[in-house]
C-alpha cells in the first residue's frame, strides 16, 4: 500500500486554507432572501397570541411565518422521526403548533431581503404566552427519574459481593450539560430551483438523513430535493439529526418561492441539542489484592419531555475490568429542555469519567498504583456477551503510554510533587469505545485517462473523510493520489450513513474496497482480452492494480497499463457502484482502547489549574492516515481538557433558561490553555474485524481524558472533586 | 439591531455639538467594540452614532510632557499604547497590562477613551491607570474638566460623564521611582473576563512603603480604591505580616459581587492572595 | 393546513435605514458598495462582496473566525461596521495567496494539519499573518498567548502553533 497508513496531508487542505471550500452558508444565489428566527422566552406552555404586524411593516420584510400561517407540514409525528431519533417519543416539530416545549424554541421565521432587516423585524414580533410550571433541574428531578429497559444484563449478585468485599468505594460523579459549539453556525441555504425543486445546502453530518427527513415532513419526492454538505464546519454529534434550520429554511423557500438562507445565532444553537447532564453512581468492591468482586454503575441523566434520549453510560466496566458480579442501570429524568443528543463519545465520555475516577479512588484505597490495579482487573473478554475481542492491545497502551509519560517517576503520595510554587499531579485513566461498521455504498468512475472519481453520500466534518477515501481508492486502484477525486456530502450519491460513532472510516473504506475490487475484475477481463496479453493465463486472485497497471502477482513482467486495457476494450469509463455489508460476527467484541496520562500543575493558593502534559496511547486497529488520525486524537484531548476544567452550560432553573448561551461564558479551551499533547498509536493488527483492519477514531480520543485530569488533580492536591468542571473555587478549602 | 444613522464629524467640537445632553440614544463611537456588543444584544438601541474617526489626529497621539507625564489621546488604540516607546520605557506595567487585555484583534480597534468611558468593571485599563494616579480630561460643549480617573466611575457601567461630554485624554504622571504592578485572575479559560483585577503602586523610602494606591476591579461594581488596604501598607515595611494585613483589609472593605466568574467568598479569597502577590511583584523589579 | 399569506398591515411602511456608499480596497482590488450603517464588515464581505472565506462563528467577537486584516492589522470583522471602515485596505483569506502560490502560512497549515473542519481556519490564518507582521512573538508561549481568542473547537492548537513557527522560520531564512 502506497498511501494507507502514511501521513499525507489533507487532500481538501488547499480548499480550506484559501477560503475556496464552500460551506452551507457560503452558497450564493441571485434571488436569496434571509431568515431570522424568533424563539420562545418561556420553557413550557402555549402561545396565546403572536402579533407579527409591526415586523411586517418594516420595508424589506417579505413574510413572517408562524404556526398559524406556515406552509403545509406533515401531521404524523412519525414523519419527523429521522434515522438517529430516539426510539421512544415524538420528535419536536418546528413551527408546527402553539405548544412550547422548551425555552429557545423557534416560534416564528421572519423573511426579508437582507438579514439585518430580518434580524431587526424579528425583535418586533410580539408574543403572549400561557405559561405552565416546568422543571429543568436534574438534582431536583432525579428522584422522579424512571429506569429504562436496557440490554445490559447484570452478572452474579453485585450487592452481596459488594457487602462481602474487603475494600469498597462508592461515590457519585456529575457531568453538567455540555454543548458541542462547533465554530460554524447552524445554517441552511435552500436554493429554489423552480418547478418545486429544492437544493438544500445544510450544515449536517448526514445529507441523506436530512433529505429523508425533509421529504417526509414536506411530502416531497426524493428526486425533487437534494441535500448538499460537502464541507461541514464541525459537528461533534450536533449534526447527526436534522436541526430546525433546515425545515424552517424550506418553509421559507416554499412560502416565498425563492431561495432562502437561514443562519442561526450562537445563542439559538444552544437550544438545538447538548450532552445530557448526568449523575454517575459507582460502587466498586475489591479483594485486598486488587481484584474486582463487584461493580455497580447507574447513570441518571436528563432527557426532554418528548423523547427518551440515552446512551450506554454504565456498561463500559464490563469491557475493561473483570468482575464476576456486576449490575448496570440507567434512569431518565424528564425535563423541559430540548432533547439531548450524541456528543463526542456519547455515554462513554460521561460513564467512563465516573468509572475511571472511581477506579482511581479504589487504587488509593488499595494502596495500589492505578495502572497496576487496572492490570490486575484486566479483562480479555467482553463480559456482557462473554466473547473475546477481535483485537485488544490495551496492555500495550498502558505500557507505551506510561513509558512516554515517565510514569515510573511518579511519587504515589498526594501533594508530594512540586514545581516551584506549584503542586504537580500525575493521573491516568483508561478509555474504551465501540468499533462499529455500517453498510455503506460507494461508486467509482474510472476514465480511460487513468483518473478515478470515488463517491459516497457520507460526510467530512473535519475528520478527514475526503483524504482517507482518496487514499483507499488510490491504493486499491493502483493510481497516484493526484489521479483520484472524491465526492461526498451530496444526497444523490451512493447511500452512506450519518458520520458518527466512529463508524465511517471503516464503513466507507470497505465500500470503496469492494467497489475497487469489481473494477479490478473488469480491468482483468479487459486486459486478458488484449492480443498477446501477458495476463492471458492469469487467475483473478493473483491480479492486483499497482502503479497504474494490472499485474499478475504470480507472473513475471509488468502486466498491462490500465489505460491500455481500457482503450483496447473501447471503454471510455468504467463505472461501478456496490454496497458493502459487514458479516455479522457474534463471536467477537469490537472495540478501541486507550490509556491516558495527564500532568497538572496547581497554584495552591488560588487553585489555578494548568494541564501541562497529556499522553494518549490509542489502540484502534489500522490507522489509515497517521497525520489526520493524530489530529483527531489531539483535538479530542483538547475537548477532554475542556470537559474537565471549563465546559458547563448553566441553567436558570427559575426561568428554565440556559444562562451562558454564548462562547464567551460557555468556556472552551483557547490556545493558551493547551500545552503538550502526545499521541501514540499502538500497533494493533486485526484480521478479524474487517479486511482492512480498521476501527475508527472519532470518539476514543476523548474517553477517559477528563478522568485522567481529575485523577491528576487529586494526586496534586489531595482533594477529590467529582463534579465537572473542576473549577478553581471547588479546589479551595 | 435597530436602525440608526451614523454621522462622522471632522472635529472634536463638532462631535460634541452633535451629541445631546438629554438624548441617551445618541452616542459617540470610537472603536465600537463594546458598543457593538450592546447593540447586537439589544441592550442599546441608538438613534444616531457619532463616529469619532474623523476628528483631529492630535486626539490619537501619545505625548510626553516636560515633567515626564504621559498624555494619551482618547482616540489612541489600545494597541498604540501597548506599542508606544514612551509607555514601554516609563510605564512598563501599563504595557504589560495591555498585553493580556482582551486580545490583539480587539486592541487593534478599541480606543482608550471608549475603554475608559464604557464603565465596565471587568476592563483592565481603568484599574491600572487609576493606580498610576492618572487623570482624565473631558470636553463638553462649554467647558472642559479634569478629574482623577477613579472618580469617573459612579457604578456598574455608570460614569459621571454627561451625555454630551467626551473624554479627550488621560494623563499619567511620571512614576518617579514608584513601584507598580497589575494582576488579574481569569477563573476558567485564559481568555475569560477576569474575576478580579488588582493594581498597586507605591513609593519606597528607607524600606517602608509610601503613598500606596491600591485599586480593585472586576470583582467590584466599579473600579474602587482600597483605602484601608492602603492605610495598612502606608509607612510599613513590605514584609509578610504587612502584606497579609493589607490583603485582609482589602478583602474586608471591598464590596464584592458573586457572578459566573466566581462566588463572592472565592473572589474575596482571590483578593487576599492577589494583593500580596501584586505588591511582591511590584517590589520584585521583574515588574519594573 | 391551508396556506394563507399574511397581508402587510395597514398603515405606513417603516423604511429600512438609508444606505451609504463606501469604498474599500479588498485584497488589492478597489470595491465600492452601498450599505446601511448596521451592516458589519463581516456581512459586507460575505453577503455583499461574495467573499465567503471569512467565517461567522459567533458574531460577538468571541471566536475570532471572522478575523481579517484591516490596514495590515488583525481585527474581528464582526465587531466593526462597514461604514466605519470606509477607505480601508482589507485583506481576507482569499487575498493571502499570491499568483496561485500559497502564502507560507497556508502551506504550513496544510503541512502541520493545523485544522480539521476548517471553519476557524481563515480567521487563524489572518490572525497569524497579523501576528507575524507585528513581529513580536518568538516563543511558543508567546504564540499561544497572542493567538488566543481564535478558537478552534476541533482542538488543532498545537498544530496551529507548529505551523506558525514553520512560517516564521521560513520568513526569517
Amino acid at each position: 500500500m502506497t498511501y494507507i497508513g502514511t501521513s499525507i496531508s489533507r487532500v481538501d487542505g488547499p480548499a480550506k486554507v484559501t477560503g475556496a471550500a464552500k460551506y452551507a452558508g457560503d452558497t450564493a444565489a441571485s434571488d436569496l432572501a434571509y431568515g431570522a428566527v424568533v424563539t420562545s422566552t418561556i420553557a413550557k406552555g402555549r402561545i396565546a397570541t403572536i402579533d407579527t404586524g409591526a415586523a411586517l411593516r418594516i420595508a424589506g420584510v417579505l413574510d413572517v411565518l408562524t404556526h398559524e400561517n406556515r406552509p403545509r407540514m406533515a401531521r404524523r409525528t412519525a414523519a419527523y422521526k429521522d434515522f438517529v431519533a430516539p426510539e421512544q417519543g415524538s420528535p419536536f416539530r418546528p413551527l408546527y403548533d402553539d405548544k412550547i416545549l422548551f425555552s429557545g424554541q423557534p416560534i416564528a421565521l421572519v423573511l426579508a431581503e437582507e438579514w439585518e432587516i430580518a434580524r431587526f423585524a424579528a425583535t418586533l414580533v410580539r408574543v403572549e404566552y400561557e405559561a405552565e410550571p416546568f422543571a429543568t433541574d436534574l438534582q431536583v428531578e432525579r428522584e422522579r427519574a424512571a429506569a429504562i429497559e436496557q440490554p445490559l444484563k447484570s452478572r452474579g449478585d453485585a450487592d452481596k459481593a459488594y457487602g462481602d468485599a474487603a475494600v469498597r468505594h462508592e461515590a457519585e460523579y456529575f457531568i453538567p450539560i455540555e454543548h458541542h459549539n462547533p465554530i460554524e453556525l447552524y445554517v441552511s441555504t435552500v436554493l429554489w430551483d423552480g418547478d418545486g425543486k429544492l437544493t438544500v445546502h445544510d450544515k449536517t453530518q448526514g445529507v441523506q438523513n436530512v433529505r429523508d427527513y425533509l421529504c417526509g415532513v414536506f411530502s416531497i419526492k426524493p428526486d425533487k430535493l437534494r441535500v448538499m454538505s460537502p464541507f461541514m464546519g464541525g459537528g461533534f454529534g450536533s449534526g447527526l439529526r436534522p436541526q430546525y434550520e433546515a425545515p424552517l429554511a424550506v418553509l421559507g423557500a416554499q412560502a416565498l418561492e425563492r431561495s432562502v438562507r437561514l443562519v442561526l445565532t450562537r445563542q439559538q444553537m444552544f437550544a438545538l441539542c447538548y450532552r445530557p447532564a448526568t449523575i454517575e453512581r459507582l460502587a466498586l468492591g475489591a479483594q485486598s489484592g486488587g481484584t474486582l468482586e463487584s461493580v455497580s454503575h447507574e447513570a441518571i441523566a436528563v432527557t426532554s419531555q418528548y423523547e427518551d434520549f440515552f446512551r450506554n453510560d454504565s456498561g463500559w466496566s464490563g469491557l475493561l475490568y473483570k468482575s464476576a458480579n456486576a449490575k448496570y442501570g440507567h434512569r431518565l429524568a424528564h425535563v423541559d429542555l430540548p432533547t439531548p443528543s450524541d456528543m463526542r463519545a456519547p455515554g462513554a465520555a460521561t460513564g467512563v469519567y465516573g468509572l475511571e475516577c472511581a477506579m482511581d479512588e479504589l487504587a488509593v484505597a488499595l494502596k495500589l498504583d492505578p495502572i497496576e490495579l487496572r492490570l490486575r482487573c484486566y479483562s480479555d473478554r467482553d463480559q456482557h456477551d462473554d466473547v473475546p475481542y477481535t483485537s485488544k492491545k490495551l496492555r500495550e497502551c498502558y505500557r507505551q503510554g506510561a513509558a512516554a509519560f515517565g510514569w515510573d517517576r511518579r511519587n504515589p503520595e498526594q501533594r508530594s510533587m512540586r514545581d516551584g510554587s506549584e503542586l504537580v499531579g500525575w493521573g491516568m485513566a483508561s478509555g474504551v469505545w465501540d468499533a462499529w461498521q455500517v453498510d455503506t455504498a460507494a461508486r467509482i468512475v474510472l476514465t480511460a485517462n487513468g483518473h478515478a472519481e470515488v463517491a459516497s453520500a457520507c460526510s467530512d466534518i473535519g475528520t478527514g473523510t475526503h483524504t482517507i477515501m482518496a487514499q483507499v481508492a488510490a491504493d486499491l486502484l493502483g493510481l497516484p493520489l493526484e489521479a483520484v477525486t472524491v465526492r461526498l456530502g451530496d444526497s444523490t450519491l451512493p447511500k452512506a450513513p450519518v458520520e458518527g460513532g466512529s463508524w465511517l472510516a471503516a464503513s466507507v473504506s470497505h465500500a470503496i474496497a469492494k467497489t475497487a475490487d469489481e473494477i479490478r475484475k473488469e480491468l482483468w477481463q479487459l486486459a486478458k482480452a488484449m492480443p498477446n496479453s501477458p495476463l492471458a493465463a492469469s487467475h483473478l486472485e493473483d491480479i492486483a492494480l499497482v502503479d497504474g497497471r494490472i499485474i499478475d502477482k504470480k507472473g513475471n513482467g509488468g502486466g498491462v497499463p490500465i489505460t491500455d486495457a481500457m482503450r483496447h476494450g473501447r471503454r471510455d469509463r468504467l463505472e461501478c457502484e456496490t454496497t458493502n455489508s459487514f458479516a455479522e460476527d457474534k463471536k467477537h467484541a469490537r472495540n478501541t482502547h486507550s490509556a491516558i496520562f495527564a500532568e497538572v500543575k496547581v497554584d495552591e493558593e488560588l487553585g489555578v489549574i494548568r494541564v501541562t502534559r497529556v499522553v494518549n496511547a490509542v489502540a484502534a486497529g489500522r490507522i489509515l492516515n497517521t497525520k489526520t488520525a493524530r489530529s483527531q486524537i489531539m483535538g479530542a484531548v483538547v475537548g477532554g481538557i475542556g470537559m474537565a476544567l471549563h465546559e458547563e452550560t448553566l441553567i436558570d432553573h427559575t426561568l428554565g433558561r440556559m444562562m451562558n448561551s454564548n462562547i464567551a461564558e460557555y468556556h472552551v479551551p483557547v490556545n493558551a490553555d493547551i500545552h503538550d499533547i502526545e499521541v501514540i498509536f499502538v500497533d494493533e493488527p486485526d484480521e478479524i474485524i474487517n479486511p482492512l483492519g480498521i476501527k475508527g477514531l472519532g470518539e476514543i480520543g476523548i474517553v477517559g481524558v477528563a478522568a485522567a485530569i481529575a485523577n491528576a488533580i487529586y494526586h496534586a492536591t489531595g482533594k477529590r472533586v467529582r463534579d465537572l468542571p473542576i473549577t478553581l473555587d471547588k479546589l479551595l478549602p | 439591531m435597530t436602525p440608526f444613522e451614523m454621522v462622522e464629524p471632522a472635529s472634536l467640537q463638532e462631535a460634541v455639538s452633535l451629541l445631546d445632553p438629554q438624548e441617551p440614544t445618541i452616542r459617540p463611537v470610537a472603536g465600537g467594540t463594546a458598543l457593538m456588543l450592546m447593540m447586537k444584544s439589544g441592550v442599546f438601541q441608538p438613534m444616531r452614532l457619532v463616529c469619532l474617526h474623523g476628528i483631529e489626529p492630535e486626539h490619537s497621539r501619545i505625548t510626553l510632557a516636560a515633567n515626564g507625564a504621559l498624555r494619551i489621546g482618547a482616540m489612541a488604540t489600545l494597541r498604540q499604547v501597548e506599542k508606544d516607546a514612551n509607555v514601554a520605557a516609563r510605564l512598563p506595567v501599563l504595557k504589560r497590562a495591555m498585553r493580556t487585555l482582551s486580545n490583539v484583534r480587539v486592541r487593534n480597534v478599541a480606543r482608550v477613551g471608549g475603554a475608559l468611558a464604557h464603565g465596565d468593571p471587568h476592563m483592565d485599563l481603568p484599574p491600572v491607570l487609576a493606580a498610576l494616579g492618572a487623570r482624565v480630561a473631558i470636553a463638553g460643549p462649554k467647558q472642559s474638566r479634569e478629574m482623577p480617573l477613579e472618580e469617573l466611575y459612579a457604578g456598574y457601567y455608570e460614569t459621571v460623564l454627561e451625555k454630551n461630554e467626551l473624554i479627550t485624554a488621560v494623563t499619567v504622571p511620571a512614576l518617579d521611582g514608584r513601584k507598580a504592578a497589575y494582576m488579574k485572575v481569569t477563573s476558567r479559560t485564559a481568555d475569560d473576563w477576569p474575576s478580579l483585577g488588582v493594581a498597586v503602586s507605591f513609593g519606597l523610602k528607607n524600606g517602608a512603603i509610601r503613598d500606596p494606591l491600591v485599586v480593585v476591579s472586576a470583582a467590584t461594581v466599579k473600579v474602587t480604591r482600597m483605602k484601608n488596604a492602603e492605610a495598612a501598607l502606608q509607612n510599613a515595611a513590605p514584609d509578610d505580616p504587612t502584606l497579609r494585613r493589607a490583603g485582609d483589609a482589602a478583602a474586608e472593605e471591598a464590596e464584592i459581587l458573586s457572578d459566573s466568574h466566581g462566588s463572592a467568598p472565592y473572589k474575596r479569597e482571590l483578593l487576599r492572595v492577589y494583593l500580596r502577590r501584586a505588591v511582591r511583584e511590584a517590589l520584585a523589579g521583574s515588574a519594573e | 393546513m391551508a396556506r394563507t399569506r399574511r397581508k402587510r398591515p395597514n398603515g405606513q411602511t417603516i423604511p429600512a435605514p438609508e444606505k451609504i456608499t463606501i469604498s474599500l480596497t479588498v485584497n488589492g482590488a478597489p470595491r465600492e458598495l452601498a450599505v446601511a450603517p448596521w451592516v458589519t464588515l463581516l456581512d459586507a464581505l460575505r453577503e455583499r462582496l461574495g467573499l465567503t472565506g471569512t467565517k461567522k462563528g459567533c458574531d460577538h467577537g468571541q471566536c475570532g473566525a471572522c478575523t481579517v486584516l484591516v490596514d495590515g492589522r488583525r481585527i474581528n470583522s464582526c465587531m466593526t461596521f462597514a461604514v466605519m471602515q470606509d477607505g480601508a485596505k482589507v485583506t481576507t483569506v482569499e487575498g493571502l495567496a499570491r499568483d496561485g502560490t500559497l502564502h507560507p502560512l497556508q502551506q504550513a497549515f496544510i503541512d502541520h494539519d493545523a485544522f480539521q473542519c476548517g471553519s476557524c481556519t481563515s480567521g487563524q490564518l489572518c490572525s497569524a499573518a497579523g501576528l507575524i507582521a507585528e513581529g513580536r512573538a518568538s516563543t511558543v508561549e508567546e504564540i499561544r498567548e497572542l493567538m488566543s481568542g481564535n478558537l478552534c473547537r476541533c482542538g488543532a492548537y498545537p498544530n496551529i502553533v507548529a505551523a506558525i513557527q514553520q512560517a516564521m522560520e521560513r520568513q526569517r531564512s
